[in-house]
């Protein structure tokens, strides 16, 4: 179940990816998938939580498989690290406090709703 | 052919996650998420080591980028566990835990993909 929910939110990463940075700036793309990701896991463990307190099967194929492969952490230290290699410092600054305020305010309501589903 | 690699990588990096978060789990206290601090960090690593390794020039660099970077390392690392156990030390007023872990991990991370960049940038140069 990990292995098939990894092999399905990579390639959705890169899929979303690809479309938002049709929008935004680089490191923005891996923003909302982060943001958006967590926000779904907090969704998720709430309502699993509430209705199926035992299943692993979801559990795994979704929380840990799918939206632990869909967000990334290594891209989103490596597109710091870009910013500030090319003299952007203070944007790693923003981008870095953003997506951890973002990503945790959108991983809290997520759970909130999650509970009330 | 690049997607197809991206799911194998995503594949194979979930469950390295899910084996090494489960082996540290085991080991350690349960009130500190140090089994995603330490996959993060080592997946933070990686990825300046392997993108310094490949340039444009390298055989294969885009079929390698997708199956290494976007799929192994970005399956292999994750934001939505690490937000999620900062929400449970959050609602567990574990107020020093949730600082370590939120800024701790951002900052180690950050160091370890330069630590990374900077051991592939020698490798690239001594070749």
């Amino acid at each position: 179940m990990v292995a098939a929910g990894g092999a399905l939110g990579a390639p959705a990463r890169k899929l979303v990816g690809q479309w938002a940075g049709q929008w935004v700036p680089v490191p923005y793309s891996t923003f909302i998938i982060n943001v958006t990701g967590s926000l779904l896991l907090g969704l998720t463990l709430g309502v699993l939580s509430d209705r199926l307190p035992r299943s692993r099967v979801w559990r795994l194929g979704i929380a840990i498989g799918f939206l632990g492969a869909y967000t990334t952490f290594s891209s989103f230290e490596y597109d710091a690290l870009r910013l500030i290699q090319t003299g952007h410092p203070w944007q790693a600054v923003a981008y870095l406090t953003s997506s951890v305020c973002a990503g945790f305010a959108a991983i809290w309501v997520g759970n909130l709703v999650g509970h009330r589903l | 052919m690049e997607w197809i690699l991206t799911a194998a990588g995503g594949a194979v990096g979930a469950v390295a996650r899910y084996g090494l978060g489960g082996y540290i789990a085991a080991r350690v206290s349960p009130s500190f998420p140090l089994g995603t601090l330490t996959i993060n960090v080592t997946g933070s690593f990686l990825i300046g080591l392997v993108m310094a390794l490949l340039s444009a020039a390298t055989p294969l660099s885009a079929d390698l980028q997708a199956l290494l970077v976007t799929g192994a390392l970005g399956g292999y690392t994750t934001f939505s566990t690490y937000e999620y156990e900062s929400l449970q030390l959050a609602l567990t007023r574990s107020r020093k835990s949730l600082a370590l872990n939120l800024i701790g991990s951002v900052v180690v991370g950050l160091l370890g993909a330069w630590i990374g960049a900077i051991a592939g940038g020698s490798i690239r140069a001594a070749l």
